[in-house]
C-alpha cells in the first residue's frame, strides 16, 4: 500500500464502552487481510504513565518490552495483534505537557507565548506521526481515552481534526457510543448518542463511523435514524452487541463488516476474506 | 484463558481475596481447585492469606504458580515452614525481619521518586536445564518482562537449595533469580517476571499452557 492510513477512535455517552477492545478487534481484522498494522492510545489524564495509577480503578499496568508502564489498553493491542508495542504506543497528556514544559525551558520555542494551540497539539500530532518514523504500517489506529466533552481530551480531538487538513484523504474518523435500552418501556434510546455527535461536530469532526454498543439488537430503522440525524450513511451505522467474552468482537465485527466498510472508504480494493482460521 | 484454548478446555476461574484466606478456612475455600495462582501485588495487604494459601498448595501437591508477589511469597512461605526461619519476612512488609529473603534491589535503596522508576521492562533470563522450567520453555535463554523493586536475597540461597527450593532461572549479569521451583513437587514454581504480559490469543504463553496442562493432570487423580 502507498501511503499510511490513519484510523481515529473516539467515544461518547459513557467511558468503558470498549474502545481498546473495538481497535484492537479491528486491527486484528485488517492485520488478517495482510495489512501491517500498529495501535496507538492518547490518554488524556495528566499522569506521565500509567504506572502510579491504581489498578482497582484503572485496571492493569502494562509494561511493554522496553519498560513502558503503559495502559491496560496495550496488552488488548498486543494480546490481540500478536505483535510487540513500545512506548510511543502509549501517550498521555502528562507526557504532552512534561515535553512541551522541557522544551520551553530550553528555550526552544524562541521566547513565543506557550499556547494549547499550537503548541500542545503540535506536540500531539509529533507523537502520532512518530510511531511511523520507519514509514512501515499501513494503518494506525489511534485510540483517544476518555469521552468526547471532557474539558481534558479536547486538545486531543483538536490534533487529530487537524490531522486530517494535514494528511488529506488518509484519516478516517471512528465514533464508538452507547444505545441504551430502558427496560420500563421496552425501547432502544439513540438520542445519548445523537448529543455525543453533535459534540463531536462542534469540536469540528464528523465521524465517518459510527458503532453502537448495545444489549439488543438494531433494527435498520435504527440505523437509519442515526445516520440520519449524525450525519452518516446508515450502511456505516455498526451495531456491536455485548457479548460473553472479548475475543468475540473481530468475529461480530467481521460480520458487520467493518473491515471493509472501511477499505471502501479509504478507496482501497478489497478481495477475499480475512485469514482468521487460528482464531 | 489463551492457554485453556490450546488444550481444548474450558478454564473456570475462581477469584479468591487473599486477605479472606485463613488457616481454618483454607481447605474448604480451595479444595475444589485443580491449580493454584498467587498473581502479582504490592504491599502486606492479604500476605497472611497468600502464605497460607501456598502452603496449602505446597503441601497437598496442587500445582502452584506464583507470579511476581506471588513468587515472593513462595520463597516466604518455604522459608517460614519448611526452613524454619522465624518471622523470615520480605523487607516490603516487615522491614526488621531476621530473615530477608526477600530484600530490595541494591540500585532501588535510593530511589525516593515512585514514578516509572521499578526495575522495567525485558529482561535476560537463564535457564538450568533438567529442571521444570526447562521442560516448560525447551531452551537455556529467555527474555521476560518486569516490573518490581523488591528481589530473592541471594544470601539464602544455599538454604533455600539444600532444603528442596531451587533457583532454576537467574539473570546472566547480575544473578538476580528469575524463577524459583520444588522438584520434589509435581507442579510448583514461582517466577519473578509477568508472563502474561507475553500471552497472546494465537500464542499462549508455555508457562500457562504448562500449568494448565498439570491441573488437568491433577483433576483425573
Amino acid at each position: 500500500m502507498s501511503k499510511t492510513k490513519y484510523i481515529f477512535v473516539t467515544g461518547g455517552v459513557a467511558s468503558s464502552l470498549g474502545k481498546g477492545i473495538l481497535s484492537a478487534s479491528l486491527g486484528k481484522l485488517l492485520q488478517a487481510r495482510g495489512y501491517s498494522v500498529t495501535i496507538q492510545k492518547l490518554d488524556p489524564y495528566l499522569n506521565v504513565d500509567p504506572g502510579t495509577l491504581n489498578p482497582y480503578e484503572h485496571g492493569e499496568c502494562y509494561v511493554t518490552i522496553d519498560g513502558a508502564e503503559t495502559d491496560l489498553d496495550l496488552g488488548h493491542y498486543e494480546r490481540f495483534l500478536n505483535e510487540e508495542t513500545t512506548q510511543r504506543n502509549s501517550v498521555t497528556t502528562g507526557r504532552i505537557y512534561q515535553n512541551v514544559i522541557e522544551k520551553e525551558r530550553r528555550g526552544d520555542f524562541l521566547g513565543k507565548t506557550v499556547q494549547i494551540i499550537p503548541h500542545i497539539t503540535d506536540e500531539i500530532k509529533r507523537n502520532i506521526r512518530l510511531l511511523n518514523a520507519k514509514g512501515d504500517y499501513d494503518f494506525i489506529i489511534t485510540e483517544i481515552g476518555g469521552t468526547v466533552g471532557d474539558i481534558e481530551s479536547l486538545p486531543f480531538i483538536e490534533a487529530v481534526r487537524q490531522m486530517k487538513w494535514d494528511m488529506a484523504g488518509r484519516c478516517l474518523y471512528i465514533h464508538l457510543t452507547l444505545v441504551p435500552f430502558l427496560a420500563a418501556s421496552g425501547e432502544l434510546k439513540t438520542k445519548p448518542t445523537q448529543h455525543s455527535v453533535k459534540q463531536l461536530l462542534e469540536s469540528g469532526i464528523q465521524p465517518d463511523i459510527l458503532v453502537l454498543r448495545t444489549e439488543k439488537p438494531l433494527n435498520a430503522d435504527i440505523k437509519r435514524k442515526v445516520g440520519l440525524f449524525c450525519n452518516v450513511d446508515s450502511d456505516s451505522v455498526i451495531e456491536s452487541r455485548d457479548v460473553s467474552t472479548i475475543y468475540e468482537v473481530p468475529i461480530k465485527m467481521l460480520e458487520e463488516q467493518l473491515d471493509t466498510i472501511i477499505l471502501k472508504k479509504f478507496k482501497i480494493k478489497h478481495g477475499g476474506e480475512p485469514e482468521l482460521k487460528p482464531w | 484463558m489463551h492457554a485453556g484454548a490450546s488444550h481444548e478446555c474450558r478454564v473456570s476461574l475462581t477469584f479468591i481475596h487473599s486477605e479472606d484466606v485463613t488457616q481454618e478456612n483454607v481447605r474448604e475455600t480451595l479444595q475444589n481447585c485443580s491449580g493454584i495462582l498467587v498473581a502479582p501485588g504490592f504491599g502486606h495487604r492479604g500476605i497472611e492469606g497468600k502464605l497460607v494459601t501456598i502452603q496449602y498448595a505446597r503441601e497437598q501437591k496442587i500445582p502452584f504458580l506464583g507470579i511476581c508477589l506471588g513468587m515472593q511469597c513462595a520463597v516466604i512461605e518455604f522459608a517460614q515452614n519448611v526452613l524454619n526461619f522465624q518471622h523470615a519476612h520480605s523487607t516490603e512488609m516487615n522491614r526488621k525481619t531476621p530473615y530477608p529473603v526477600i530484600d530490595i534491589m541494591a540500585e532501588q535503596k535510593n530511589i525516593a521518586d515512585t514514578g516509572s522508576t521499578m526495575r522495567l521492562g525485558g529482561f535476560v533470563c537463564e535457564i538450568k536445564k533438567r529442571t521444570l522450567a526447562h521442560k516448560i520453555y525447551q531452551t537455556e535463554s529467555i527474555i521476560e518482562r518486569h516490573r518490581h523493586r523488591y528481589e530473592f536475597n541471594n544470601a539464602y540461597l544455599q538454604n533455600f537449595e539444600n532444603a528442596g527450593m531451587i533457583a532454576s532461572g537467574r539473570n546472566p549479569q547480575t544473578n538476580l533469580v528469575e524463577i524459583v521451583e520444588i522438584p520434589q513437587h509435581p507442579f510448583f514454581i514461582g517466577v519473578q517476571f509477568h508472563p502474561e504480559y507475553k500471552s497472546t490469543v494465537v500464542k499462549p504463553h508455555p508457562i500457562f499452557e504448562a500449568f494448565i496442562k498439570a491441573a488437568l493432570v491433577h483433576q483425573k487423580l
